[in-house]
């Protein structure tokens, strides 16, 4: 499932991804080697539409990646064990977004994400935004079949910047765990 | 004094609009929560000429969860002519008289203004405006919009959960039209994103309580 350069390098994965004291954060590209078997799973994912105008507009569904190989990757790179890897799928469309919002105010933790948005321009919005509360933002890009962890720590919340009318039909799609 | 007040009125106002006592039904009647829509307002040679004025004016992107597009600096401050002069008729007791007696609230004799520039992809996702003291949020529009191209200010009626649940009147920007409602927990509004490469400009701001 994994692409094998990683698997290889899993020290330094786990160096890099505590670089940034801050933010810690990392970005691996090309990382599933059977990602266009996952993709077709993906789309045929359940999607529910669901609208809270003070806080998102998006469509979601459940995929459950029960791959041995790909817990005991994020269990080696994070130092703890993980067990459920059951992603939020998230399907995103034109005037689709995801605010910050007071009343839903994530604790710390570790965000693991996984994109399968294909022929996405940036001027669409879509972006994953994360948000210090003091103003300092960080912007995850948007790229096919990578992997993103990032460590939230306290007072760190995220949103998706609103889909604008560039995206046209597209759609943006990404898998997300919170651990 | 009379005199004074009606002067300065009609310097910047359509005379069909100086007796404000006969909007204050409708304003307070207005659905989903108290507005106004006050088509061709402001004479069209001072719209135009502000318009000029404001091009003038350097806008700064504004990007956040909530919002897109560009806003001048606090125009009370000012050193455009025209612009400066718009300030003063805002500022004026006459027109502060206007508007309280128009929507029945007191009002201090200063309020928020600035400039604010929409174009292509630009929005503002709904909430509700409320910030200590604000009554009163008005909009002056400068440019014409068409509903296809977004732009519009969308008022939004509460369900019985408190929260926005839909559009219940779209105020599409039209050259000289004055725009403004009360600021309150139900004041859900948004502005639709445009979607053509025009621009939607205007002057906008607050009337706090007294």
């Amino acid at each position: 499932m994994i692409n094998k350069t990683y698997l290889t390098k899993i020290e330094e994965i786990k160096k890099a991804f505590h670089t940034n004291k801050y933010f810690p954060s990392i970005q691996l590209h090309n990382f599933l080697i059977n990602f266009e078997e996952l993709k077709k799973k993906v789309d045929k994912s359940k999607f529910e539409k669901e609208t809270n105008l003070l806080s998102h507009r998006l469509s979601k569904a459940e995929l459950k990646l029960d791959i041995l190989e790909f817990r005991e990757f994020l269990s080696k790179i994070l130092n703890k064990k993980i067990t459920n890897t059951t992603f939020t799928v998230y399907k995103l469309e034109w005037k689709d977004f995801k605010i910050l919002n007071d009343d839903c105010v994530e604790k710390p933790g570790i965000d693991i994400i996984l994109d399968f948005t294909e022929n996405w321009n940036t001027e669409s919005g879509g972006q994953i935004i994360y948000s210090d509360g003091s103003g300092e933002n960080y912007t995850m890009p948007v790229l096919k079949n990578s992997l993103t962890i990032v460590e939230r720590k306290k007072g760190v919340q995220k949103f998706f910047k609103y889909v604008n009318n560039l995206a046209g039909n597209g759609k943006r799609q990404f898998l997300l765990l919170s651990v | 004094m009379l005199f004074i007040a009606k002067y300065v009125l009609k310097e910047f106002i359509d005379p069909e609009y100086l007796q404000p006592e006969k909007f204050k039904k409708e304003f307070l009647n207005n659905k989903p929560f108290p507005y106004l829509e006050l088509k061709c307002f402001l004479k069209e040679n001072r719209a135009i000429e502000l318009l000029k004025a404001l091009s003038q004016e350097k806008f700064f992107n504004k990007e956040a969860d909530l919002f897109k597009f560009s806003q001048t600096n606090d125009l009370g401050k000012t050193q455009n002519k025209v612009i400066k002069e718009f300030v003063q008729f805002l500022y004026s007791k006459e027109f502060i008289d206007f508007m309280q007696k128009l929507t029945g609230f007191k009002f201090k004799n200063k309020a928020d203004i600035a400039g604010t520039l929409y174009q292509n992809t630009d929005y503002l996702l709904c909430h509700d405006d409320e910030l200590e003291g604000r009554k009163i949020a008005y909009l002056f529009y400068l440019t014409n919009m068409e509903e296809k191209k977004g732009g519009s200010l969308n008022l939004l009626e509460s369900g019985v959960d408190g929260n926005p649940s839909g559009i219940l009147k779209k105020i599409v920007p039209k050259f000289c039209t004055l725009a403004f409602f009360e600021v309150s927990p139900i004041s859900f509004h948004e502005v639709e994103e445009v979607i053509v490469d025009e621009q939607r400009i205007a002057i906008g701001g607050w009337f706090y309580s007294l």
